[in-house]
């Protein structure tokens, strides 16, 4: 992604700070970049390691004025990881669809729902194929082991 | 017509029971299993317990054969996912969907939802006639 590369500090909208989205938002700021991140619930900001110093930003990701406020509009990278697989979907395509973002990636945890991204140039990351395609790797490592 | 009604409670009830009698066939998807057996008892429709943003769901209810889906739900995104599911995977021609934040039609228009429907959008229309 060349958008890392650039000087100028650029911004990142994360909806959803679980596990993933907490992570992100600290990787992102080391690629030095300005990061907003939206949840819900207040206290799932306190997953955030110490060193974060972005926006928190307490809302619902899915409504657009919010996404609007928390700078939607002007971010290169746009990260859905809320918990829900739909409301992600739905965040992803307002990205694309009204704010253009440059890259937009959604965390879904039904493969089936996969091509709803795929149409629209969303990225798609799918816990279940990850672990699938791992799980896959072990296997075969052991196997070559044994021969 | 074929029709699909993908959930909702009271609008459900109410929609199934009118399009039945206007001589529609009636397939509803809804978590709600009591509803489920209730409604397929009380207006003989058919019924499938589950969540209908699920292409596997909405596959086991007929969607292929639908000629519309109206979705009910009280959650946006579950809408627009029932609605894009319906018209990408299963070809449906017509899509309807309740519309929960107004702010959302435009958006929905955009992403292939035939027909939004919003109660506050209306009432601010009437509104807007009246003054």
């Amino acid at each position: 992604m060349n958008i890392f590369k650039k000087q100028n500090k650029e911004l990142a909208v994360i909806a959803g700070c679980g596990e993933f989205g907490s992570k992100t938002a600290v990787l992102l700021q080391k690629k030095n970049m300005n990061v907003h991140i939206i949840d819900i619930d207040e206290n799932s900001f306190s997953k955030l390691s110490p060193e974060f110093d972005g926006f928190t930003i307490t809302g619902d990701a899915a409504d657009i004025d919010l996404l609007e406020f928390a700078g939607a509009g002007k971010a290169s990278i746009i990260i859905a990881a809320t918990n829900d697989d739909n409301t992600n979907i739905m965040i992803g395509q307002m990205s694309k669809h009204l704010y253009k973002a440059d890259e937009v990636v959604v965390r879904i945890y039904d493969s089936a729902k996969k091509f709803l991204c795929a149409d629209m140039d969303i990225t798609s990351i799918c816990p279940c194929v990850l672990s699938e395609n791992e799980f896959k790797r072990i296997i075969s490592d052991k196997e070559s082991i044994a021969v | 017509m074929k029709i699909l009604l993908v959930g909702g409670h009271m609008k459900l009830n109410y929609l199934a029971k009118l399009l039945k009698s206007s001589g529609h066939d009636v397939t509803i998807v809804n978590e709600d299993k009591q509803l489920c057996e209730m409604l397929s008892d009380s207006h003989q429709v058919f019924a499938i317990c589950g969540d209908g943003t699920k292409s596997s769901v909405l596959e086991s209810a007929n969607a292929a054969k639908m000629d519309a889906v109206i979705a009910l739900t009280g959650n946006d995104a579950s809408n627009l996912i029932i609605c894009e599911i319906s018209k990408k995977q299963f070809n449906i021609k017509t899509t309807l969907s309740i519309v929960n934040n107004p702010q959302n039609i435009n958006m929905f228009k955009e992403l292939g939802v035939d027909k939004c429907i919003s109660a506050i959008q209306i009432f601010a229309d009437f509104i807007e006639q009246m003054s």
